[in-house]
């Protein structure tokens, strides 16, 4: 990179911090930091949902995918999110503004009492934890500029958690729509550029294999079927849940998420594209480094550091959104319950910077010490799936009253099966180079079954489903009081 | 020019005239948000 370059990516790092800065002398109290006093609007969801939900491992990953094996990473992999998310939006978020919620887990204490809170906030804060993000950074800044690994987590870590902390959610939703600008403009400049320079799709059709064009690539049927059901993970999205909550009203959740599919469609497949045309251009590196090496080769000087912030912004932008929620599960969803429930607002407010200080240190320490976490990723997105899933869908939608004893089973054996499988395979399986994930091979009565780490969740669901039955059963439905209300400082759980 | 290519730079457009105008769109309801915000406070 150049000296102009460094300068851009500069400048853009000292903008968030003013943001962050500016915006915090705005906050009043924990409604005000952590939901943005329900006063956000569509465009501004719409920013903040399409950077948040959007970072350094959709952009690495859609590209990786692409680069090994062609146009499956969209058709098999990232549409059915679309069916998720217009079911989320046109299903649930409707549902859900009728409450005053402040969190996912206010959700399940609402139906379920404590218990059942318990569990989801300890599995959405485990989930919340950006380790991807933070490791991207310290891998863009290495492989972008030469700046060391554990320098680039560091400090990429650290300013988002600087605004964060300043500004709550309101900083982080202003900060990600100058993202949201970045990491849509820029990588759609490189698109058309390396578009252009490789000589159009019919060029890449010609350098690469027909299976590369065949929507449903090479996969085999079942981790097909394991990508469309990881989809369902958009239904219990913290961060989703966070920005209805603080909308201004239904139908900016509605525009905003039906907008939003519309760019998250056209990231994809731009991304999509970049990965394959590395592959074309014959570029010989590690997968996830095949669309940063490309477009560097491609972009300009300018261009090139505007590209870099543009990927930073991504990361940045899903960073600072799960510090935020992770905080306040750890604060509003567990401490106040369990430990202080007369905590007061201003208590509450400092108590959760501190906890989203310490998500921040958590996430840095384990990007320096674990360089390789994908499978992590698939867990902790399979843990909140597992937990939380059949419980809150139940609690929105089933006909009879929420017995508390249905969701804790529910959660609760969601977890475990999830825990116990991973690491069962994690214990007896081994890594298979082909398909970069880890298979333990079972062989029952002469036949051979390979269970890879991503089919936990054909385990987990169907196990939290029979628990959620046998726990309704057995069950007693509670008085009206016994169902625990969203806290005082702002949530007012609706009967 | 097939499929691939029009389906490509559709995206592309898409991608770059739909974030500066969601952002335009942003700016104009910006001044209502922090107007709001501040005659709450």
């Amino acid at each position: 990179m150049h000296a102009v370059d460094f300068a851009v990516v500069g400048a853009y790092l000292l903008a968030m911090i003013a943001v962050g800065a500016a915006v915090s002398s705005r906050i009043t109290g924990f409604r005000d930091y952590f939901v943005a006093g329900g006063r956000m609007t569509a465009p501004l969801l719409v920013c903040t949902l399409v950077s948040t939900y959007y970072g350094l491992d959709v952009l690495f990953g859609n590209s990786e995918v692409s680069y090994l094996e062609g146009v499956v990473g969209f058709f098999g992999y990232t549409r059915p999110y679309y069916i998720a998310i217009l079911l989320a939006a046109l299903v649930v978020g409707r549902r859900l503004k009728r409450h005053d919620f402040l969190s996912l887990p206010d959700v399940a204490a609402h139906y379920y009492g404590n218990g059942t809170r318990v569990v989801i906030a300890v599995a959405s804060a485990f989930y919340s934890l950006p380790l991807l993000s933070v490791m991207g950074i310290g891998i863009l800044l290495d492989a972008a500029a030469g700046v060391p690994f554990a320098v680039g987590v560091v400090v990429g870590a650290g300013v988002a958690l600087v605004y964060t902390l300043l500004g709550g959610l309101l900083a982080d939703a202003l900060t990600d729509t100058l993202q949201f600008v970045l990491m849509c403009v820029t990588l759609g400049i490189a698109a058309a550029l390396t578009l252009r320079e490789a000589g159009g799709m019919g060029a890449m059709q010609a350098a690469l294999p027909a299976s590369y064009f065949e929507p449903m690539g090479t996969y085999p049927v079942w981790v097909l079927v394991v990508f469309a059901g990881s989809a369902l993970s958009v239904l219990i999205e913290p961060a989703f849940y966070q920005r209805i909550f603080a909308a201004v009203s239904y139908r900016a959740v509605l525009v905003a998420l039906l907008v939003g599919i519309v760019l998250w469609a056209a990231y994809d497949w731009v991304s999509t594209v970049l990965g394959m045309a590395a592959a074309a251009r014959g570029l010989d590196v590690e997968p996830r480094y095949a669309l940063i090496t490309l477009v560097l080769d491609v972009l300009p000087v300018g261009l090139a550091g505007l590209f870099v912030a543009g990927a930073l912004a991504a990361a940045m932008s899903t960073i600072d959104s799960y510090l935020l929620i992770a905080g306040g599960n750890l604060a509003y969803d567990l401490y106040r319950p369990l430990v202080r429930p007369d905590l007061d607002d201003a208590s509450l407010l400092r108590l959760t910077r501190w906890s989203i200080a310490a998500a921040a240190a958590i996430s840095v320490a384990f990007a320096l010490f674990f360089r390789s976490v994908v499978s992590a990723w698939i867990f902790m997105s399979t843990v909140l799936v597992a937990a939380a899933l059949v419980p809150l869908l139940f609690a929105l939608y089933a006909p009879w009253r929420p017995r508390p004893a249905a969701g804790l089973a529910s959660s609760a054996t969601g977890l475990a099966v999830a825990v116990g499988f991973f690491a069962l395979v994690t214990a007896f399986g081994h890594d298979d180079p082909e398909w970069g994930t880890r298979i333990w091979t079972l062989r029952l009565g002469g036949r051979t079954i390979p269970l890879w780490q991503e089919y936990t969740l054909l385990f987990a669901l169907p196990a939290s489903a029979i628990a959620y039955a046998i726990g309704h059963l057995v069950g007693r439905v509670p008085a009206p009081a016994a169902a625990a209300a969203p806290a005082d400082s702002g949530g007012r759980g609706t009967p | 020019m097939n499929g691939w290519d029009v389906f490509t730079w559709v995206a592309i457009a898409v991608l770059i005239v739909g974030a500066v105008g969601v952002f335009a769109w942003f700016l104009r309801d910006a001044a209502k948000l922090f107007r709001d915000t501040d005659r709450r406070r």
